[in-house]
This record gives structure tokens, C-alpha cells and sequence, in this order.
């Protein structure tokens, strides 16, 4: 299945609460304001529930990028 | 955060920051004044043990405990660390705007079968100590987790990998949960609650349209198709219990309506039990104008239940300060969609709440009794009415309280105290609050007045508030009590009074009656005086008996 950037995008935009212009597909927890260990938590639980995806307790905090979270979907939705 | 902002210090035994942030977003979104600050992870009993910490040290910031099923896993399942809790937050004088949840068991743990006997008795015993603590504290609100818990269901709320990763009890979703019943708490300690539910009947209070069906063709009985209808109607009686007025307004012929609501053998809701009606074919924006105006009631205390989309939508249009329901698509969800919309949550119940409705009947007799008599004096005087005056205390503190916050009409400041500003001002010695009961041939109407009174022991006094209950203006009470206040002032030495008025929106009647007064007011119309004994007459008090309890 294809990865579907679009939708992710807009979860995390709404999630973090950040406009497009803020919105990197590189950004890393910390890089902004808007993501911090708090918001951390309500991103993964967004995406959780947006992808039907379920992470792992260590995952939670593991993932610190965009990067490892569309690796952990894709995996998720491939296996 | 405005600088009007109250801040509330969120305290847990886990941790809170995904709450606090979901509950500071929904608050501004409501545009509701306060500000939550989250004290940390595991903070509930250091904070307040500690009397230098932030929680004890800010006595103006309220409190709020939020806690999960955790602290039943503490020795004697918690309800020691409770007993502590309960303790200290009595200490702490002057009495703090306390928030507090209550418990729920989680019973996902081994030994599922044994346990939880003695899990839920645990519980049974910290909410009864919770609620025993907040009837005797009108400063303690609870918030209903177990209510939470029970409605959505602990797996949807709590997720163990969450508490893995960071020490939260609660998921992201189940924290957004838990905010929103934070949300309604604050909210109802910041704002009144509405007064009035304006029903439709057809299709709304019952099953059919009443001018093609027929009575006999209504369906609102315990079984099949009239269930959500009945439903309905019992969940309106406990409004009606718990202070809330009923109120009708539908399209239909009044004699067919009211036939209807008086002989249908499933009716649950009968003629008497609605404040008012207002039956016929006009616009409903027109017919709730017309109750207001019948029961007094500000249009924003107002409430709208209809099936029509076109009703709601020009009712909407035509007066935006009346709350709207938004009708469930299936009518078996009509309970919960009451339930959830908040314009009715209020913290306390009043022994005033309980007897409104009858109250209101009372008041329907009285229009009866002026409209046969030959002039207003005549009607005055049939009523033998009874004003008692007496030194608020905290026996009367959630009532006149509430008035503060309720009163918009006869305000003449609408200066709205928080309960910590309002019990200060009790034990006061430069301060004279005075509460007012109003009675007559007809019924007690209860505590309906409340005047604030500063400078006591000078020359000078400044009334700082000064209002009356819709329910009791027009009768010449608010006459006799500001002739009482002034011949009280005269009798303790005062040689003038000062009247402090703000003009709202809302408080016309308020400035009619300081124009009638006789008082002076100054240039820019804030401050009314007069010398005492007053030099112009001011109001003759002819029918009013006075029963002075104030010592």
C-alpha cells in the first residue's frame, strides 16, 4: 500500500497545531516549539488512530522523527 | 492568558501534562478565565504537605486534584493518603475553590475474580468520604471520573503502553475525556446556568403531530415507539426537581395542546408542570420573547428543544443568546443529547432550586390576583406580604451566592464575587451583607435579595451591591428594603449613603428604580446618594411588613 504523505501531513500539522510553512518532512522531536515531549504523546496517538496503527509502549518514546514514525506505519501496514 | 485569568494548580498521582494542555485549549476555546497550571507527576500529597509549596503558599489559586484508580494501591487502598488529603485542604483558611475527582476501580489486574469485591468497596468508601466532605464544604466541587469511566469504558480511557511510556494513567484520547468533564466544572463555576427549557410537543415531548394524529394517535408510553419520548419526559421532571423551569412552545390550537398534555393516559408532564405555555402559530423566537417577558427570565437563560430544523434555525437567527439543542438525527439519543449540552450543569443544588417551579406557580396566582383587582394598591395589600431581613451567614451562603451570580436584571452592579471573594466579606467587620426572604399569602419565595454594605461604623456607607430576584420586583419589596437599608444607616450613625451602579445590557430595571428613588446620582451616573434621614421622601413603604433579624 501506498504511504499516503498527504494524510500524514495533516495529522501532524493538526496534532503539533503548526502551519505549512512550519511543517518540514525532516523535523525531529524538539526542532520546534510546537513539539515537545507533551504534544509528543497526543502526535503518536493521533497517528495511531488516523493509520489504525498501534506502537509499541518503548516505540512511544523511541520515535523522535517523522522519519521513524512513516518506517514504523509502513512496517505496520505491510506486515 | 488575560490577566482576569483564575489559575487553577493541577495536582495528581500521575502524570498530568497531556491533560493540563487538552483542558487550557478547550478553556480558551470556550473563552472561559482560567488558566491551569500542572504541578507535575506525583505531586498531590508533597505539595500539600508542604506549607511553603506553590499549592499552599497561593492562597488565591483554586486546586484541582485529578486522580486515576492508582491510588487504590496504596497502603489501605488509598484511603488513608484521602483522609489526609481531606485533613489538610481544611486547614487551609481561608477555605480554597477546591476541584477533586473522584475514583474509579480498574480492575484489569490478576485475580480478577477475587479482588474485586473488595476493589469496589474501596472505592464505595472514597467517594462516600468525597461526598460527604463536599456537602459540608460548598468550596469542594467533585469531578466524575466514575462517571467518565462508566460512560466510555476504562479500556477507551486508559491504555497501559502510555503509562509505560510516560506515567500516564489516562491515553491521549481518554485524557481528552477526562479534560472535558474538568471543562464543564470550571464552567459552571464560572457562568449560571440556564433557568428555562423551551420544549416543542409534536414529534419532540411525544410521537406524532397532535393535528393530523390525534390524541389518541400520540405514542410517548414506557414501550415500542414512544420509549425515547418518555424517556425524554421523565429526564425533564428531574430538570423540573432540580430547579429547572419547563416551558412549552409549539404550533398546534392551545385548547388541543393543552388537552393533549392534561388527558393523554402516557403523558408524564402535565399542564402544571410547565411555567408557562405559549401554544398558537407565531414565529417560536416570538413565543420564547413572550415567556421571558411572562416569567422575567432573561432571554440567555434560556434553552431551545426542537425536532424542526427550521424552528432551531430561526430561532437561532432571531435571538442568538438562547442555547439551541442540537436534535439527535435518532430520538431514541434525545436523554443523552440533553445531558450533553451543559447550559444546565450547576456545582449545587439549593433548597430555592428545588421549590422553583412551585414558586413560579405561586407567581402565576399573583397575575391572576392583579388582574381582578381594582388597582395596584388594592393588589399590594391583598398579598400581606413579609420581608425578612437578616446578617448573611454561611447557613445561607450557597443561595445568596448563587444570586450573585444568577442576578442580571434588579443588579444594580452585577459585580459577580467568586465564592473566596464573597465569604470574606461574611466575617468582615467594616462589612454588613444582608440577605433578604420575601413572603406572602401565596407562598415563600425564599432568600431574593442581597445587599452588600461597606464603611460600617463610619459616616459614610457605600453599597457595593445591591439586587433583587426577578421573581420579587414590581411588588414594591424593592422599595422597603432600600428604606430599611437607609433608616438601619440612620439608626447606626451613618449620616449618608452611597449607592454604586454599572449599567449592562441587562440592568435597565435596576437604573428605573434609582430614578424613582429619590437618591441624587453623581455626574457620571455611578454613584447615588443621599443624606440620612433622606431629605426627600423617598418611598413610602405601605404594604410590606418588615421583620428585622439583623442584630
Amino acid at each position: 500500500m501506498a504511504f499516503d504523505e498527504q494524510r500524514f501531513q495533516a495529522v501532524v500539522m493538526q496534532s503539533l497545531q503548526i502551519t505549512e510553512k512550519q511543517f518540514r518532512r525532516d523535523l525531529r522531536l524538539g526542532d520546534i516549539d510546537e513539539w515537545d515531549s507533551v504534544a509528543h504523546l497526543d502526535l503518536v496517538a493521533s497517528i495511531e488512530q488516523a493509520f489504525a496503527v498501534r506502537f509499541r509502549a518503548e516505540d512511544i518514546v523511541e520515535i523522535t522523527s517523522l522519519e521513524e514514525l512513516r518506517t514504523r506505519i509502513l512496517a505496520s501496514q505491510t506486515s | 492568558m488575560s490577566s482576569n485569568s483564575r489559575r487553577l494548580y493541577l495536582l495528581g498521582d500521575k502524570t498530568l501534562s497531556v491533560i493540563a494542555k487538552g483542558l487550557n485549549g478547550l478553556l480558551a476555546a470556550h473563552g472561559l478565565p482560567w488558566e491551569v497550571v500542572d504541578l507535575g507527576y506525583d505531586t498531590w500529597l508533597r505539595e500539600i504537605m508542604d506549607h511553603s509549596s506553590r499549592a499552599c503558599r497561593e492562597g488565591d489559586a483554586a486546586l484541582g486534584f485529578l486522580l486515576s484508580p492508582r491510588i487504590l494501591e496504596r497502603p489501605h487502598a488509598g484511603r488513608g493518603d484521602m483522609a489526609r488529603l481531606l485533613d489538610r485542604l481544611s486547614e487551609l483558611a481561608p477555605a480554597r475553590t477546591v476541584l477533586c475527582s473522584n475514583v474509579f476501580a480498574d480492575p484489569l489486574r490478576v485475580q480478577p475474580l477475587t479482588q474485586h469485591r473488595e476493589l469496589t468497596r474501596a472505592v464505595a468508601q472514597i467517594n462516600e468520604d468525597l461526598y460527604a466532605f463536599s456537602e459540608v464544604n460548598s468550596w469542594f466541587h467533585i469531578v466524575d471520573h466514575l462517571g467518565i469511566a462508566t460512560r466510555e469504558g476504562l479500556r477507551h480511557i486508559a491504555d497501559p503502553r502510555y503509562e509505560a511510556a510516560a506515567q500516564m494513567y489516562f491515553s491521549p484520547a481518554g485524557g481528552r475525556l477526562v479534560a472535558q468533564g474538568w471543562l464543564r466544572v470550571l464552567r459552571a463555576l464560572s457562568r449560571p446556568s440556564a433557568k428555562v427549557l423551551v420544549v416543542d410537543l409534536d414529534n419532540t415531548l411525544w410521537r406524532g403531530i397532535l393535528g393530523e394524529d390525534g390524541l389518541n394517535g400520540l405514542e410517548m408510553g414506557p414501550a415500542g415507539a414512544g420509549w425515547p419520548y418518555h424517556s425524554l419526559q421523565k429526564a425533564l421532571l428531574q430538570l423540573k426537581s432540580n430547579g429547572i423551569l419547563l416551558a412549552a412552545c409549539s404550533k398546534n390550537n392551545p385548547e388541543d395542546a393543552l388537552k393533549a398534555l392534561a388527558e393523554h393516559p402516557d403523558c408524564l408532564l402535565r399542564p402544571e408542570d410547565f411555567a408557562a405555555l405559549e401554544i398558537g402559530w407565531e414565529p417560536k423566537s416570538q413565543g420564547i420573547r413572550k415567556l421571558a417577558t411572562r416569567l422575567r427570565l432573561g432571554i440567555d437563560s434560556f434553552v431551545f428543544l426542537d425536532d424542526s430544523a427550521f424552528e432551531r434555525a430561526e430561532v437561532r437567527r432571531a435571538l442568538p443568546e438562547v442555547t439551541v439543542i442540537e436534535f439527535p438525527d435518532d430520538p431514541a439519543l434525545l436523554v443523552t443529547s440533553l445531558c450533553d449540552c451543559p447550559a444546565f450543569d450547576s456545582l449545587r443544588v439549593t433548597l430555592e432550586d428545588r421549590e422553583r417551579s412551585a414558586s413560579y406557580a405561586a407567581e402565576a396566582r399573583r397575575d391572576e390576583l392583579q388582574r381582578v383587582a381594582t388597582s395596584p394598591e388594592e393588589f399590594f395589600r391583598s398579598l400581606n406580604m413579609k420581608l425578612t431581613l437578616f446578617r448573611a451567614d454561611t447557613a445561607q451562603f450557597e443561595r445568596l451566592h448563587q444570586l450573585i451570580l444568577k442576578t442580571n436584571q434588579f443588579n444594580l452592579t452585577t459585580e459577580r464575587l467568586t465564592p473566596d471573594e464573597f465569604r470574606g466579606m461574611l466575617d468582615c467587620q467594616e462589612k454588613l451583607v444582608i440577605g433578604m426572604r420575601v413572603a406572602d399569602t401565596l407562598g415563600d419565595s425564599g432568600v431574593v435579595g442581597l445587599a452588600i454594605v461597606n464603611g460600617v461604623g463610619s459616616k459614610s456607607l457605600t453599597v457595593s451591591t445591591f439586587l433583587l430576584s426577578c421573581r420579587v420586583i414590581g411588588r414594591t419589596v424593592e422599595n422597603a428594603f432600600l428604606s430599611w437599608l437607609l433608616s438601619r444607616a440612620d439608626a447606626t450613625g451613618a449620616t449618608e449613603v452611597h449607592l454604586k451602579f454599572h449599567p449592562t445590557a441587562r440592568n435597565d430595571v435596576a437604573l428605573e428604580f434609582l430614578k424613582r428613588s429619590g437618591l441624587r446620582s453623581s455626574e457620571d451616573g455611578l454613584t447615588w446618594s443621599t443624606p440620612v434621614p433622606p431629605s426627600s421622601p423617598g418611598f413610602a413603604v405601605h404594604f410590606v411588613k418588615i421583620d428585622d433579624q439583623v442584630v
